[in-house]
């Protein structure tokens, strides 16, 4: 799962974007310290990001910012998240989980029908994976009863989630902080997901 | 824990932390637990061994901070020593500060020295005085006056970056002026004196004297002055 580099220069280039914009976004927390790579090169030291979430991250910012300040964009791609409170009713009439998925997450769940982060960040990820069909409704019980068991890692760290199947058995499993992770060749992925990512399209659904 | 009230150390004494209105150290003190307070002056010496929350630092003798600090507005006359990050969002240097952890703030301006062992983030960064960086400087303007002494960062980057020689006003006779030295600078606009540099990326770079600069990238116009030099330049 290595993931493939893109050089500042080259970043710069491709988005249009200037050094000073750059780090004014580092500086606003907008772009993790994380994905700053320096390596060394012929030329001396370089610093490299993840290509793919870097450029989905400034594509992010740039159609957002003209109507949001650098500080709520900010908030928005924080993986901690503050004490959101949010109804059935509203989630349903907003378009984040469909009626559907939310019965049935309740009928599992037997929770009330107010939700804080954790729970929506639950029924969204179960929505949106029924939804595409690419799981069945026994492997989405066990993703819900996986996400309850890591929900403190969820909000903290970068998790992502992951669903195999081997010979019609399926697992589901939460991978946090992960670089790379490898199979029998018997076993079949199903879903990788980033967690971080739902959390962020969740909440730019909210706003 | 009184809340609100006034902590005046004018002996030497060991003191609880909690919420106080002012906090004035006068001989020797040491505050053992978190603080919150409006404001934090030291006129002698103090210690504090955590979390220190202010509206108002003022230290004119010395203080070491073990733990985190974080402050709207900081003056620094004598020295302050932080042992983990620090949060200085105005903060003015006229003596020494020196952080283990990142430094961040909105506004900074030193005419003493700092010394700081991670990053320093500000969004104003006006230096007449020295600095050592064990990571990057980012700030959107950067103003350096080079005086004495031999100012460094790792790495400095930021919207506009200005460095400029300062005439010794005490010996005006001396030739001795300050430099600066980095790995690397980028900025959107450059302006350099007295640095040596191994890169220097910009849109606008312009080299004045006294700089020896590896390499520079730039993107729409590039100055040289004739006492400086750059082994390799490209466009692009």
């Amino acid at each position: 799962m290595s993931e493939e580099l893109i050089s500042k220069k080259e970043l710069l280039d491709m988005t249009g974007i200037s050094y000073g914009q750059l780090y004014r976004w580092k500086r606003k927390d907008l772009i993790p310290e994380e994905w700053f790579i320096r390596k060394s090169t012929f030329t001396g030291q370089e610093t490299f990001f993840p290509k793919e979430k870097i450029l989905e991250r400034i594509e992010k910012i740039q159609t957002m910012k003209d109507h949001l300040s650098l500080d709520e964009l900010a908030s928005m791609f924080s993986p901690n998240v503050s004490d959101l409170q949010i109804t059935k009713d509203e989630i349903i009439k907003r378009n984040i989980v469909s009626e559907s998925v939310m019965n049935l997450y309740l009928d599992v769940e037997k929770g009330g029908s107010n939700f804080n982060f954790s729970r929506l960040l639950e029924v969204y990820v179960l929505e949106k994976l029924l939804q595409s069909g690419e799981i069945n409704l026994e492997e989405g019980k066990m993703l819900l009863q996986v996400l309850k068991e890591a929900a403190q890692q969820i909000k903290q760290k970068n998790c992502e989630l992951i669903i195999t199947r081997k010979l019609g058995v399926s697992s589901c499993m939460i991978l946090v902080n992960t670089e790379a992770f490898y199979f029998d060749p018997g076993t079949k992925k199903v879903i990788q997901l980033s967690l971080m990512t739902c959390m962020e399209e969740m909440k730019s659904k909210l706003l | 824990m009184e809340k609100n009230g006034n902590l005046a150390i004018n002996g030497t004494g060991s003191y609880p932390g909690g919420h106080y209105n002012k906090i004035s150290i006068r001989g020797e003190g040491t505050i053992i637990n978190e603080v919150e307070c409006s404001a934090f002056h030291v006129y002698g010496t103090s210690e504090a061994m955590k979390h220190v929350k202010t509206g108002f630092i003022k230290i004119f003798g010395e203080a070491e901070f073990k733990d985190k600090v974080e402050s709207d507005e900081t003056l620094v006359m004598g020295t302050m020593a932080v042992r983990n990050r620090a949060y200085l969002k105005k903060m003015k240097i006229m003596g020494l500060l020196e952080t283990d952890g990142p430094l961040t703030g909105e506004t900074a301006i030193i005419k003493g020295s700092i010394a700081v062992k991670g990053n320093v983030e500000y969004e104003t960064f006006d230096s007449s005085g020295g600095f050592e960086i064990r990571g990057l400087l980012t700030a959107e303007n950067i103003k350096v006056a080079l005086g004495f002494g031999q100012s460094s960062a790792e790495e400095i980057g930021g919207g506009k970056i200005i460095v400029k020689r300062k005439k010794n006003t005490l010996f005006p006779f001396g030739k001795e002026t300050g430099t600066l030295s980095a790995k690397l600078i980028e900025g959107d606009q450059i302006y350099l004196e007295n640095t040596t540099a191994e890169i220097v990326r910009g849109n606008m770079v312009n080299i004045g004297p006294g700089c020896q600069i590896g390499l520079v990238e730039y993107v729409n116009e590039l100055s040289l002055h004739p006492s400086s030099t750059i082994k390799t330049k490209t466009k692009g």
